[in-house]
C-alpha cells in the first residue's frame, strides 16, 4: 500500500459530480435573480455575494479567526475531556454509574437555554470564556459516548489473553482498550468537530454582545443593517470552515486506520 | 503411559455453575476428576455447549471454579490458543507475536531474534510486517500459535483452534502442530468437537457428555508418532474413532445423578 492511497480519498467523479450540480444551481440562481429583478436585500445573486466576499473578505476573515479559535479550543478540550472521562469510566463502573447520567443531562439541555446563565457566572467582561464553555458543552458528548462505547468494544478473548500474561491496568489500557476504541473516538471527533463550530456560532448568537468579534456577531450586525450580501459572504465562509474541519478529520481517520480497520481500507483494483 | 506418570494438570471434583432463574444455579461443567500427564497430547471432545471451553478457562485461571479444584504443576508456563486467532488488528504480525514479551516489560531489541525464530517455526518469517487483515485464516492461526509458543510454555491449552478453517488448511496445521509438539514435548490439552481430529492428534481422548459436561469416556490412542496419512487409513485409527464415538453416544442419564 503506497502513501499516496491515504490521501486519495475521493476519486475524480465523486468530486466532479457534486461540483457540477453546485455550478448548475448557482447558474440557475443567478439567472432567476436577474430575470425576476429580486432586490438585493431579499436574495443577492451569487456574483454579488462573490463581490462582497472580495470586498469584506479581510475583515470577515479576522472575525472568522476569532470564531475558529473558540471552535478549535472547544474541540480540543472536548477531545481531552471526553476521552479522559471515558477512560476513567472504563476503570470504575461505579464512577460511570455516578456521572454518566449528568453527562447526558448536560447534553440534552439546550445550550441556548443555559447560555445566559453561563454568561452571568463567568462575567460579562469575559464573554469569550462563556462562548468557549458553551461550545465545549456541545462538542463534548459525542466524543465521550463514542469513547465509552469504543473502550467496551475490545475483543473478549484479547482481554483474557492480556489477563493471562498478567498485563497491568495501564498496559491493558494502552495496548488494548485505547487502540480498540480508536475508530470510535475518530468518528466521535468527526461529529464533534462540526458541533464545536455550530456551538461557537450559536453561543455567540445568544451570549455575544457589542464587544463580540466573531463571525456570528458579524452576521447579526449585517442583518441589522440589511447588508444581505455580506451576510451570505459570512455564511459561505462558515460553510467552508465546516467542510475543511470535516475533511481534515476524515483525512486523520484514513491515515490512522488505513492499515487495519475495514472502514478505512482502500481496496485495490 | 508406561513409567510413573507425572501430572502436568490435575483436577479434583472440578465444577462450574452459573446462576440461573430463581435461587437455583445451572451446572455447566463437572464434577470432573482426573489428571493429564506431563508432555502428553490430550484432546477433550464433546458436543457444543458441554463446557469444553469452560474447562480450559478454569485450568488457565480465567474462571474460578464453583467447587473443587484444579492444579497446574508449572502454572506460569502456560499458553492459550483461542478458537479465532485473537490478534490485535492494529498491530503487525511481529508486534502480535511480541505481545507476551512486551507485557512482561522486555525491550523490543532484546527479543527480536526470538520473535523471528517463532515466526520461522510456523513458516511466516516473511510476513512479519504484514497486518492481520492481509493474512488468510490459516496464516492468522499460525501467528496465534507463534505467539503462544514464544514464551516456551510447558502447557499449551488450545480451544478449538482450527474449527473455523477449511479441511485442507486444518489438516496441514494439525500436522505442523504435531511436528512442533514432537520436537518440544510440551503438554497439550486440545479442545475440539471433531472426533477424527482428536484421534489423529492425541495420545488420549477425553470425552465429555452433554451439559453439564462430565467425563464419559477416556480413550487411549495407541499409535506412534510421527503420524501421517497412513495413520488415517489404519485400523488403530478407526478403532479409536469408533471408541470415542461410542463413548459420546453414552446416554448422559447414566452418568448424571
Amino acid at each position: 500500500m503506497s502513501n499516496r492511497s491515504a490521501f486519495r480519498i475521493y476519486s475524480v467523479d465523486t468530486l466532479l459530480i457534486p461540483m457540477l450540480v453546485g455550478g448548475c444551481v448557482l447558474g440557475l440562481w443567478e439567472f432567476l435573480v436577474h430575470i425576476n429583478d429580486v432586490p438585493e436585500f431579499v436574495l443577492p445573486s451569487p456574483t454579488r455575494i462573490g463581490a462582497s466576499l472580495l470586498e469584506d473578505g479581510p475583515s470577515l476573515l479576522g472575525s472568522l479567526g476569532v470564531t475558529l479559535k473558540i471552535t478549535l479550543a472547544a474541540f480540543f478540550l472536548a477531545l481531552v475531556g471526553g476521552v479522559g472521562l471515558a477512560v476513567l469510566f472504563s476503570q470504575s463502573r461505579t464512577l460511570e454509574m455516578a456521572l454518566f447520567p449528568y453527562a447526558v443531562i448536560l447534553q440534552v439541555t439546550p445550550v441556548v437555554a443555559i447560555a445566559p446563565l453561563v454568561l452571568i457566572w463567568v462575567g460579562f467582561d469575559r464573554a469569550q470564556l462563556a462562548l468557549l464553555i458553551l461550545a465545549w458543552i456541545i462538542a463534548f458528548f459525542p466524543i465521550l459516548s463514542n469513547t465509552v462505547l469504543g473502550l467496551r468494544s475490545a475483543d473478549h478473548n484479547l482481554r483474557d489473553l492480556f489477563q493471562l500474561y498478567h498485563a497491568s491496568r495501564w498496559q491493558t489500557l494502552r495496548h488494548l482498550l485505547l487502540p480498540a476504541a480508536l475508530p470510535h473516538i475518530l468518528s466521535g471527533m468527526k461529529v464533534s468537530g462540526g458541533l464545536a463550530l455550530i456551538g461557537a456560532i450559536v453561543a455567540e448568537f445568544v451570549a455575544g454582545s457589542g464587544t463580540s468579534s466573531g463571525l456570528a456577531w458579524r452576521i447579526i450586525e449585517a442583518g441589522n443593517r440589511l447588508q444581505i450580501p455580506k451576510m451570505f459572504a459570512a455564511l459561505v465562509l462558515l460553510s467552508l470552515t465546516g467542510i475543511v474541519i470535516f475533511f481534515a478529520l476524515s483525512m486523520l481517520e484514513r491515515v490512522l486506520l488505513r492499515r487495519w480497520h475495514e472502514s478505512a481500507v482502500i481496496r485495490e483494483g | 503411559m508406561s513409567s510413573v506418570p507425572i501430572p502436568a494438570i490435575s483436577f479434583d471434583q472440578l465444577c462450574k455453575s452459573y446462576p440461573a432463574t430463581g435461587n437455583r444455579s445451572q451446572i455447566a461443567l463437572g464434577p470432573l476428576t482426573g489428571a493429564i500427564e506431563q508432555g502428553s497430547f490430550v484432546s477433550l471432545v464433546g458436543p457444543s455447549g458441554c463446557g469444553k471451553s469452560t474447562a480450559l478457562k478454569l485450568i488457565a485461571g480465567l474462571l474460578a471454579p464453583s467447587s473443587g479444584s484444579v492444579s497446574l504443576h508449572a502454572s506460569d508456563d502456560l499458553s492459550y490458543v483461542f478458537q479465532d486467532a485473537t490478534l490485535m488488528p492494529w498491530a503487525s504480525v511481529f508486534d502480535n507475536v511480541c505481545l507476551p514479551f512486551k507485557l512482561a516489560g522486555a525491550a523490543r531489541a532484546t527479543v527480536e531474534d526470538k520473535v523471528m525464530a517463532s515466526l520461522e517455526r510456523v513458516g511466516l518469517a516473511d510476513r512479519a510486517h504484514a497486518f492481520p487483515r492481509e493474512l488468510s485464516g490459516g496464516m492468522k492461526m499460525r501467528v496465534s500459535i507463534a505467539r503462544a509458543l514464544i514464551t516456551e510454555p510447558k502447557v499449551l491449552l488450545m480451544d478449538e483452534p482450527f474449527a473455523a478453517l477449511d479441511e485442507f488448511t486444518r489438516e496441514k496445521l494439525d500436522d505442523d502442530l504435531l511436528a512442533l509438539w514432537h520436537a518440544q514435548k510440551w503438554t497439550v490439552l486440545f479442545v475440539t468437537h471433531s472426533i477424527y481430529e482428536s484421534v489423529y492428534l492425541s495420545q488420549r481422548v477425553m470425552v465429555l457428555s452433554q451439559t453439564p459436561g462430565r467425563l464419559i469416556g477416556d480413550v487411549v490412542v495407541d499409535a506412534p508418532y510421527p503420524r501421517d496419512q497412513a495413520f488415517r487409513e489404519s485400523a488403530a485409527y478407526f478403532d479409536a474413532c469408533r471408541a470415542v464415538s461410542t463413548a459420546m453416544r453414552t446416554p448422559s442419564a447414566e452418568v448424571s445423578s
